[in-house]
């Protein structure tokens, strides 16, 4: 008899929404994390990991899921508990990506998913030329393109990242031709622009503001306005508003959160980047903190996100057609 | 003179008390982090990073460097003892260490691993405050044909200086580089290989594939013997022995020369120094049949490499603010948060950082060696723990290690199929090495190969109208060639099979 009511209450304490929200959080998050520890977006959920858990006062724990270009992850935290202790930390891109190329995904960026907060833009791609070489602007470089079709090349990252589709978008807009020739990532791309193996190169701003500053590359333009490198203007200040592709950084939870819950989360995520320290380490690394938690805001943000994609194949996406 | 002024500057800012405690803290964390499998130096830095707001700058990057090559030292200490490699650059170590420790010379291997650790790592440092600049800029030369060509040659002569049953080998090697394309085309980011399993988008990875080539397969071997067989119990001597020494100091001498070249071009691989360093001492020896079966140069020579290369491979990323792979990545992002961004002003603007990180090495290299010589007496107990609880443990420690890399239990199953699959290769005699090999350098020779096409249109023209390239291309082909036209090494084989026989 005993038992059948701790078994009652348990069930009715366990399951009640209210009654866990009001206690929320009470137990250790964990937040999945879509690149290696170090890697890629790791070490701002870790940055901000650290201070979130004191504004909430329980522990933020990173767990860093990096297999199937983040799938893993997003596919782990949109089939997990609707409680708000399992979060995804990821590009928006990334899982933006999978919904375009598989509609049918576990991990639907729209179905399966509720924003807590997104870091809109957060980081500057910068497309760099040679000081030394003739083409100063990216009117020089349209100009180029469109007397030698083909004849340019310009270094860029891995296929489905933004430096790669951000060139397609450019060549689209324009209306030219430039070889791509992929690399690993910014910093390859730049050691193959310094060595004059390329012509142009797409970088993060960050890796390409030292080789700026030492006179040896020049910012021809950037996606969205970088904290490093303020003075390069924008593609869309410069005539081409459809490259437009900002990397955004988010906090996803699975569809089904309870409402209050979200916004304690956002709230709380909210409150931590405020605090000065952090928000001075974000942008000392280069990272904008244009951070949007209004679900609104949110929701439109999702939808824009998916809608960018929306414009490549799967194959240009790096994911094969379903 | 300056650079040396510099450089005495730089060990004296190391040597405060402070740089000190954080330097020993670093070497300290690098030399844990090197023995567990799967958990490399880029992981623990991560863990590192937020304490990057809170400790002083210089102290915190002396830590951080202190772990790379930290690891260095300790991953050859699991090749030795259990067949395991703590890192994929102690692979080639694990041929010529176990074998020692089996014999009952463990001791003498870790010793002189340790040795030769500490002389690689000084000298190339020397290298680094010398040359930094020139080499660097030499560097940039090195583009896709270039990578190409140069991977070409470097392949060519590994088989050209190799021994023993070639086709085995070549055939080992064949089939890493057909592992190593499962995954994502690096070029056209399609899949390739990968039945859909979204694991396998990632490709095979080196962690998994080391762990249950060496580690699974060494225990699935070893349950088959009798208890005992396996290790000799008297361990003859915890140190090399003056014959141990004389042995070694030549390979001591050309691997740390070797570690030094390969590791200072960006792109290549501490793992591609160590074999080169172990592939010379092979064809170079008196006895080459001893390799592989308990040769101290088998061990100095590669454990020289991998320290050398690792203290090259910064000149990139400090002379030039080019980060070369994930751990200099993270290195470049703390020197960031303190606005030190590396690029080719750092040395002129951040002296006292670029030599006190220099000078901290050469107190941390130190340090290393009289952490490492005492841990022998108590590393090599291990040896003498029963089968019954050993094998199980380095079981489990393999799992957590595939586990670790990437913390996906897909790993762990590339890992025990692997272990499988290492088991019957013993059994048929193929060697696991070359098949790490080829996973190493086929991506990088695919990688060079199409890029270099996609900028030439498709022109293969590329590979020998660039100077370096035509360079490579021509040693490579002369090598190939010149059996046919001097016949000794032709003939050379043929008489070796026929002795066979």
């Amino acid at each position: 008899m005993r038992l059948k009511i701790i078994i009652v209450a348990f069930a009715v304490f366990g399951l009640s929404p209210t009654l866990h929200a009001q206690s929320f959080p009470n137990k250790p998050i964990e937040l999945v994390v879509s690149s290696s520890p170090g890697g890629g977006i790791d070490l701002i959920f870790r940055l901000l990991a650290e201070d979130l858990a004191k504004v909430l006062k329980v522990q933020v724990n990173v767990v860093n899921q990096t297999a199937g270009a983040g799938a893993i992850a997003a596919e782990k935290v949109a089939g997990a508990r609707k409680d708000g202790y399992t979060l995804l930390g990821t590009l928006l891109g990334q899982v933006a990506t999978m919904t375009v190329a598989n509609p049918k995904t576990p991990a639907n960026l729209v179905r399966d998913f509720q924003p807590i907060a997104i870091l809109h833009g957060y980081a500057a791609v910068i497309m760099v030329g040679r000081a030394d070489s003739e083409f100063k602007t990216l009117k020089d470089v349209v100009a180029q393109a469109q007397k030698k079709p083909g004849d340019l090349i310009v270094a860029v990252g891995p296929a489905g990242t933004s430096l790669t589709l951000e060139v397609e978008l450019l060549k689209r807009a324009a209306k030219i031709d430039i070889t791509s020739l992929p690399f690993a990532g910014s910093a390859q791309a730049i050691t193959n622009l310094l060595g004059g193996h390329v012509n142009f190169a797409m970088a993060s701003d960050v890796a390409a503001q030292p080789h700026i500053k030492a006179g040896k590359l020049i910012g021809l333009a950037v996606d969205v306005e970088s904290t490093v490198l303020p003075d390069v203007p924008t593609f869309a200040k410069q005539g081409y508003p459809q490259v437009n592709l900002l990397a955004s950084v988010a906090f996803l939870a699975p569809k089904g959160l309870p409402e209050s819950t979200a916004k304690l989360l956002g709230d709380a995520i909210r409150k931590t980047m405020e605090e000065a320290k952090l928000k001075e380490n974000l942008k000392g690394r280069g990272y904008n903190v244009d951070l949007r938690t209004s679900a609104a805001d949110l929701n439109k943000l999702i939808k824009e996100e998916v809608d960018k994609y929306s414009r490549f194949t799967p194959e240009d996406l790096g994911w094969k057609a379903q | 003179m300056e650079t040396l002024n510099s450089f005495a500057q730089g060990i004296l800012t190391a040597a405060a008390p402070l740089n000190l405690l954080y330097g020993f803290a670093g070497v300290f964390l690098g030399t844990l982090v090197g023995v567990l499998p799967g958990l490399g130096p880029a992981g623990a830095i991560a863990l590192l990073l937020p304490l990057a707001l809170h400790a002083p700058p210089l102290a915190y990057l002396i830590m951080l460097f202190g772990i790379t090559y930290g690891a260095q030292y300790g991953g050859s200490t699991t090749s030795i003892l259990v067949n395991i490699p703590g890192e994929a650059s102690s692979v080639i170590t694990c041929l010529d260490g176990y074998a020692m420790a089996r014999q009952g010379r463990a001791g003498p291997a870790l010793g002189i691993a340790a040795f030769g650790s500490f002389i690689g790592g000084t000298v190339s440092l020397l290298g680094v405050a010398f040359l930094a600049p020139a080499l660097a800029e030499f560097g940039l030369h090195f583009g896709p044909p270039e990578y190409a060509a140069l991977m070409l040659f470097g392949l060519t002569a590994l088989v050209y200086l190799a021994h023993g049953p070639m086709d085995k080998a070549l055939l080992m090697a064949l089939c890493g580089s057909l592992l190593a394309s499962v995954g994502l085309d690096p070029v056209t980011g399609q899949p390739r290989f990968t039945f859909d399993i979204l694991v396998l988008r990632d490709g095979v990875g080196l962690t998994p594939v080391v762990i249950g080539l060496f580690g699974v397969s060494e225990v699935l071997v070893n349950l088959q013997a009798q208890a005992g067989e396996v290790f000799q119990n008297k361990i003859k001597g915890l140190l090399p022995t003056l014959q141990d020494w004389k042995d070694s100091i030549l390979p001591i001498t050309r691997g740390t020369v070797l570690g030094f070249l390969v590791g200072a071009i960006p792109g290549l691989n501490v793992v591609i120094a160590t074999f080169a360093a172990y592939a010379v001492e092979k064809k170079i020896s008196q006895h080459p049949e001893k390799f592989g079966r308990g040769a101290i140069e088998g061990v100095a020579a590669p454990e020289t490499a991998n320290n050398a290369a690792s203290c090259s491979g910064w000149i990139p990323l400090l002379s030039l603010g080019l980060p070369t792979g994930s751990v200099t990545s993270l290195i470049f992002g703390a020197l960031m948060i303190h606005g030190l961004a590396p690029g080719p002003l750092f040395i002129k603007n951040s002296p006292e950082v670029f030599w006190g990180v220099l000078g901290s090495m050469v107190i941390g290299n130190a340090m290393l060696l009289i952490l490492n010589l005492p841990l022998i007496g108590l590393w090599i107990r291990v040896l003498q723990i029963p089968y019954f609880f050993l094998f199980p443990l380095i079981i489990l420690f393999s799992i957590i290690g595939a586990y670790t890399a990437s913390g996906n239990t897909g790993d762990v199953m590339i890992m025990i199929i692997f272990g499988v699959v290492g088991y019957l290769m013993k059994k048929f005699a193929y060697e696991p090495a070359p098949m790490v090999l080829g996973l190493v350098i086929g991506p990088l020779l695919e990688t060079a190969i199409r890029r270099s096409m996609i900028m030439s249109k498709g022109h293969v023209g590329i590979f020998f109208q660039r100077p370096i390239a035509a360079f490579f291309m021509g040693a490579a082909s002369l090598m190939l060639l010149s059996p046919l036209l001097t016949r000794r090494r032709l003939g050379h084989e043929i008489i070796e099979k026929l002795e066979e026989q």
